[in-house]
This record gives structure tokens, C-alpha cells and sequence, in this order.
């Protein structure tokens, strides 16, 4: 599957038709934060409180708050981006202090992510989405595969 | 005609409608790489379709019924309800469904 809707032109530079390839339809019923914790729901920390957020975690749009949502989920921070057998890991993008987007590992090492109510895509490596639009991986967290 | 929503006449119903199409067009567009409904929701855009108060909610609910999409915090926003209950929260088709329910009992549908 292809689209002309993401690429270069886009807020994605990084992205090329190598790295990446598209696995679903564009959908704007849930985001990546949803999708990288296996669920097609809208997850945001929304102040007007009409988004799921689990409630053992702060409603903040902060990285300290999606920390605390994904340790509720059992993941736990860690130093390394690369696969680790037995357990599944998911890196936190920010923009200086702002959380701007999930993705999840899959089981060969490569990542997955729903990018804004576009699709989902497989990409090889974290960088593949970094740029000016997501900015930069600022935490990795990962738990035993056993607890999906 | 339910409490509250403005009749317009002709001319500035078609008016209404294309500046609500415009400026809905304008914001999917911006903001389609966006993760975040709170980010949706301060584009300026959005924001003018919240500016047009009570006669941007048929159109907003018009545009519901055609497709679930982000106009929560715009309605709330309007309308000051919330008839989403908590545990359809993040689920975009049954949140939708919950305030086309409230806008046929409220018979703004």
C-alpha cells in the first residue's frame, strides 16, 4: 500500500520508501497514543476530559504524565531503542518538554505508528519520524512480552 | 425549533455554510498529522467555527452525521452539554452516537 499523503512535502523528511510502509486506511478514531497501547481508541490527557486517560496518571499533556500512563500499563523506562527477546518496548517523541507522539515495537524490531488521524505505518527505526513535526524520541520504556 | 439555535435566513445560511465548510477544511487539513484533540481544537480555525456560537451547530451536527470526527470540544464549547458518558470516552463512533442522541432529543436533528 502506498499514499501520496505522507513523504517529504510532508512533516515526515526523514520517512522514504524504504523505511516505511503503510498498513492501514487513515483513521481519525484513535491516535498513536491509543495504538501503541493496543487499542483503537482516542488516549489523551485532554483537559476537557473528553478523551479515555487512565486515571492512575496525571492529565497533563507532559512526558512525566505519559510515563506514569504506560508504567500503569507495566512498562517500565529504559535506556536502549533496540529489540530485547521478551520484551516489547515503546518510545515517547516530544518537542522540548511536549509529548507529541507513541510508537510501539513489533516483534521483528521494527516500530509501528499511527500518525494523526492518517495511517498507521511499519517503519525500521525511531528516526524514520523524527523531524519538525514530532521532534525527537525523548524516552523509551519496555515491558516482559508476557504482560500483553 | 429547539431553544437556542439561531435562525439564519437563506442567503446567510449559505453564507454560514460556506465559511463552516471552509474553515472545517482548513483545519482537517492543518491538522491531520496531530495526535492531539487539544491541539486540534486551539487551531485557529476551529476556534472561528466555535466563534460562530449556536449557528454553527446544525452544521457541525450535519457534518457528525456524515462522519465521526474531532467537534466535541466545540460542541461543548457551544452548547455547554456533555452527554458523552465516561465510558464511551476516546471511542469516536459512540461519542458521536451520544451527541446525535442529544441533538434528536434536543430536536436540533
Amino acid at each position: 500500500m502506498s499514499s501520496q499523503r505522507l513523504g517529504p512535502e510532508d512533516d515526515f523528511p526523514n520517512l522514504t520508501d524504504s523505511n516505511h510502509r503503510i498498513t492501514s486506511p487513515a483513521d481519525s478514531s484513535y491516535n498513536c497514543i491509543g495504538w501503541a497501547a493496543e487499542t483503537t481508541d482516542w488516549w489523551e490527557p485532554d483537559l476537557w476530559a473528553q478523551c479515555y486517560w487512565l486515571t492512575e496518571a496525571p492529565r497533563q499533556l507532559t512526558i512525566p504524565a505519559f510515563v506514569r500512563a504506560y508504567e500503569t500499563l507495566g512498562y517500565a523506562i529504559c535506556d536502549s531503542p533496540d529489540l530485547e527477546v521478551g520484551y516489547q518496548k515503546i518510545a515517547v517523541f516530544a518537542k522540548g518538554t511536549l509529548p507529541t507522539h507513541v510508537a510501539r515495537q513489533l516483534v521483528d524490531g521494527s516500530w509501528t505508528s499511527k500518525l494523526g488521524e492518517l495511517e498507521d505505518i511499519e517503519h525500521a527505526t525511531l528516526g524514520a519520524v523524527e523531524g519538525p513535526f514530532y521532534g525527537t524520541v525523548a524516552v523509551v520504556m519496555r515491558r516482559p512480552a508476557a504482560a500483553t | 425549533m429547539a431553544s437556542g439555535v439561531t435562525r439564519t435566513k437563506e442567503p446567510e445560511q449559505q453564507e454560514l455554510r460556506q465559511r463552516f465548510d471552509r474553515l472545517a477544511e482548513q483545519w482537517r487539513e492543518d491538522c491531520k498529522h496531530s495526535s492531539f484533540v487539544t491541539d486540534r481544537a486551539m487551531h485557529p480555525a476551529y476556534q472561528q467555527i466555535i466563534g460562530m456560537g449556536r449557528d454553527a451547530l446544525p452544521l457541525i451536527l450535519e457534518d457528525l452525521q456524515r462522519k465521526p470526527d474531532h467537534w466535541f470540544w466545540a460542541l461543548r464549547a457551544i452548547t455547554g452539554e456533555d452527554p458523552v458518558p465516561p465510558e464511551s470516552k476516546g471511542k469516536l463512533r459512540e461519542m458521536t452516537a451520544a451527541w446525535l442522541k442529544w441533538a434528536r432529543e434536543q430536536q436540533h436533528v
